[in-house]
């Protein structure tokens, strides 16, 4: 026995009892409650029959009410779907309308908590007023720790932010970051690695005082380490230069750790450490073809290369749009 | 005999040709190498690390090194990618059985093999190619633990300087021996981020840290504690603590 239904202080706005139809409009959220389970006490598997009108998401459940679990349905584009409440048989067990209407300017909901994929807790960004799009996302995991060189690893703090311009993201406190994706390299007359940016404007890369050696040293320091100058320069050049033949590994710097692109999470018009982006591995991953997989950040937002593109061409992924962070807490769908 | 001179000649030049490319590709690998110490996404740079030195090894087979980079790379990466990175190569027991073959004089290739296939043979066999090498000595160490040799595994894991690793190994080891407070008291001392003594994400020694001090905790009755420890290896990618907390 299952049915779904309105208990404890779930707001009925929007809600009719009798025929079981939960009205939204683009943009906002209900909640529902589904009471009861499977014959012999399963949990049952809550989902929209059209994921791209609407989607749902398990919230905690609220213990003085035994035998209520709580979903978020989070109204993504216009149209009515059926929600039901399946076993892993496929058995609907019990089943709801969800009619979503009205029109709202396009905006990126994020999940962080959705599943776990391998080790990896990830997530899906949703676009709310498009065409029921989503891509696969992974924040930072949902327990933080230390890191190397003084930085930590946090969970991405649920918000809402509005996404800054695409950039190539330059973040000197990350050795490879220091340069920009896509800078021309070359060796100077005295055989150190220089790169271009902005165009025209050439830096030291390699040996002492080199832009990437002092990252790397500052890098180590506030780790705890006390860096040898020597080995540092060594262990710079041999990013950029190879010791058997003196040649550049590649004349395009691909190894900036955000990715091809970065877009900031700007909070109250300001910026925040956080950025959606992609990882250095996963873009070549893609560029040879090969299978990605998300791993959590240190907060930003992990992206898989070929979604990214695929929302930034639809022009989903651009300044000024609305990005909310959910809370962890809120799991599924399968 | 001319035919014979000319196969001659080709082999020559082969192998001139392999002499030259395989340090300039070994030296590739390795600048990838270096960068797992400085990147943001250090699991995700083995997969260079993996790819390079799979690339480098059709080349450059005899390769000891290369082999274990490879091996190496296949088995971090093995559970954060459901098995994926490297499965057009074979994936992680195919990458593993074909270093062993290739490299069987290899401490490091033997060790990754002890603990893929959980053999404390293999794990001996690492010790004793080089029985300096304290990853075969840790290895070794938790694979006789879980097989019940706990004297033999605490002899193994107690070192005049431990280091970081080698404390977690102790906590395992005393784990096992259904020593839980000694365990905690092991863990605890182990700082992260710390050095690690052998080519491994950071993720790594914190997410088995936390491991340990949590299901020790466990027997020791102390559970909020222990949850707490369990949500933190749970989020770091521990598969253990992932199964007991959805239970």
């Amino acid at each position: 026995m299952a049915n779904f239904g309105k208990y404890a202080n779930l707001s009925k706005h929007g809600w009719t009892e009798k025929t079981a139809t939960q009205v939204i409009a683009i943009g906002q959220n209900a909640h529902i409650g589904l009471w009861g389970g499977g014959p012999a006490g399963e949990d049952l598997i809550v989902k929209a029959t059209d994921p791209s009108i609407c989607v749902t998401h398990e919230e905690p459940s609220n213990k003085a009410y035994a035998h209520w679990r709580h979903f978020l349905i989070t109204a993504l584009r216009d149209g009515r779907t059926i929600i039901t409440a399946t076993m892993p048989s496929g058995a609907i067990w019990a089943s709801m309308t969800a009619e979503v209407t009205g029109k709202a300017g396009v905006r990126l909901v994020f999940f962080p908590g959705e599943r776990m994929a391998g080790t990896t807790t990830a997530g899906t960004i949703y676009v709310v007023g498009g065409h029921g799009e989503n891509m696969k996302a992974a924040g930072g995991p949902p327990v933080g720790r230390p890191d190397r060189g003084g930085h930590t690893i946090d969970p991405t703090p649920p918000g809402n932010y509005v996404l800054g311009p695409r950039i190539h993201v330059v973040a000197p406190s990350w050795p490879t970051s220091a340069i920009p994706w896509g800078a021309t390299l070359r060796l100077n007359a005295a055989k150190e690695a220089e790169y271009e940016s902005p165009p025209g404007h050439w830096r030291r890369a390699t040996g002492a005082g080199g832009v990437v050696t002092d990252a790397q040293m500052a890098f180590y320091r506030r780790g705890g380490l006390k860096p040898d100058l020597k080995r540092v320069i060594e262990e710079v050049r041999a990013y950029f230069v190879n010791p058997k033949t003196g040649l550049l590994w590649d004349t395009t710097w691909v190894w900036n750790d955000f990715g091809r692109w970065g877009w900031n999470l700007l909070r109250n018009g300001h910026g925040t450490p956080y950025f959606v982006h992609t990882t250095p591995d996963d873009e070549h991953a893609t560029d040879q073809g090969k299978a990605v997989f998300l791993v959590n950040s240190h907060g930003c937002i992990h992206l898989v290369p070929a979604e990214r593109d695929r929302l930034m061409n639809a022009g989903y992924l651009k300044q000024g749009v609305p990005f909310e962070v959910r809370p962890y807490t809120e799991s599924g769908p399968p | 005999m001319k035919r014979i001179l000319c196969a001659l000649c080709c082999f020559a030049a082969t192998a001139l040709a392999q002499q030259n490319t395989c340090p300039s590709l070994e030296s590739g690998v390795e600048a990838e190498v270096l960068r797992v110490r400085v990147a943001k996404d250090d699991l995700g740079a083995f997969r260079a690390v993996g790819d390079k030195a799979l690339s480098a090894l059709r080349l450059c087979p005899q390769s000891a090194r290369l082999w274990y980079l490879a091996a190496r790379s296949a088995e971090v990466l093995e559970s954060p990618s459901n098995g994926q990175a490297f499965a057009a190569e074979g994936g992680l027991n195919r990458i593993v059985a074909d270093a062993l073959s290739h490299a069987p004089s290899s401490a490091p290739a033997a060790t990754v093999a002890a603990r893929v296939q959980g053999s404390s043979s293999l794990a001996r066999k690492a010790l004793a190619l080089d029985p300096n090498y304290q990853p075969a000595r840790r290895a070794l160490a938790e694979l006789l633990a879980k097989e019940g040799a706990i004297d033999e595994a605490l002899r193994l894991a107690s070192a005049k300087t431990p280091s970081g690793p080698m404390h977690l190994t102790r906590a395992h080891v005393l784990l096992a021996a259904k020593r839980p407070a000694e365990a905690v008291a092991e863990a605890r001392k182990i700082m992260t981020p710390g050095e690690p003594d052998e080519l491994s994400p950071t993720v790594e020694m914190y997410r088995d840290k936390q491991e340990v001090l949590g299901f020790a905790l466990l027997d020791l009755q102390k559970t909020a504690e222990a949850r707490k420890a369990l949500r933190a290896a749970a989020a770091a990618g521990s598969v253990a603590a992932q199964r007991y907390l959805a239970k």
